[in-house]
């Protein structure tokens, strides 16, 4: 867990780089009981995507996000604030690349807010790192 | 959390047919304030609620909200807000 006296805005944490393939989908559907097909069945994906194919569950991406957050916080019980706005979809097969940057402090509450994104191989923002935000309890 | 906050909260949405709701969905936005922190054995009571509704260009974006309460206190623990996307029939 950080000290508030050591962070600073500007700084970044430690980012995560995850591939996402079909299995990692599928045991994301087992495990949080989202079996929408628009996740596997890529002949629904072609009707209904907004890629025409398989897209990542948003939850996923959520999730390996707020572990990259959790892991620099020292635990999940320092969040008290997480929001992400998912700003494009995540093609099956992309290595996705999580990233956090303290973007205000406050001394009153020995807090850290942080902008959070993910981001495709190509750079472009799948979690919108302008309306994504985590607040850190720091020690 | 997904599991609570998202698909058993919004179980009983799909399955209300005075709504209208279908499984055609994108996720466009999910928040969480955790009053304090989850620990193992807590037993929350959680309470899904319609918070928003609204339709652009043909889909509608309806917003989500689960109150999640100490069983035994009553006490506030985790709000999730969430945007579900309800994708329209030329989507």
């Amino acid at each position: 867990m950080p000290r508030f006296e050591e962070v600073e805005v500007g700084q970044r944490i430690p980012p995560r780089a995850q591939a996402l393939d079909q299995a990692r989908l599928i045991h994301y559907a087992g495990a949080s009981g989202d079996y929408n097909p628009l996740h596997w069945d890529a002949e629904f994906a072609q009707r209904i995507s907004p890629t025409k194919g398989i897209i990542a569950h948003g939850m996923l991406n959520m999730g390996i996000l707020s572990t990259t957050v959790t892991d620099w916080a020292g635990g999940p019980e320092n969040i008290a604030h997480l929001a992400v706005s998912f700003r494009a979809p995540c093609p099956v097969g992309s290595t996705v690349t999580y990233g956090a940057e303290v973007i205000a402090l406050d001394p009153q509450h020995r807090t850290a807010t942080l902008s959070i994104w993910a981001e495709l191989e190509g750079g472009e923002r799948i979690i919108d790192r302008r309306k994504s935000r985590a607040i850190v309890r720091l020690a | 959390m997904a599991c609570f906050t998202i698909l058993r909260a919004a179980a009983p949405l799909l399955s209300d047919p005075m709504l209208g709701a279908h499984s055609n969905i994108l996720h466009a936005s999910q928040e969480y304030d955790f009053h304090r922190p989850l620990r193992l054995g807590d037993v929350l009571r959680c309470t899904p609620s319609i918070t928003g509704l609204v339709n652009r260009r043909g889909n509608d974006f309806l917003t989500l909200q689960v109150d999640c309460v100490d069983a035994d206190s009553g006490d506030p623990v985790v709000t999730s807000r969430g945007i579900l996307v309800f994708l329209g029939p030329q989507a």
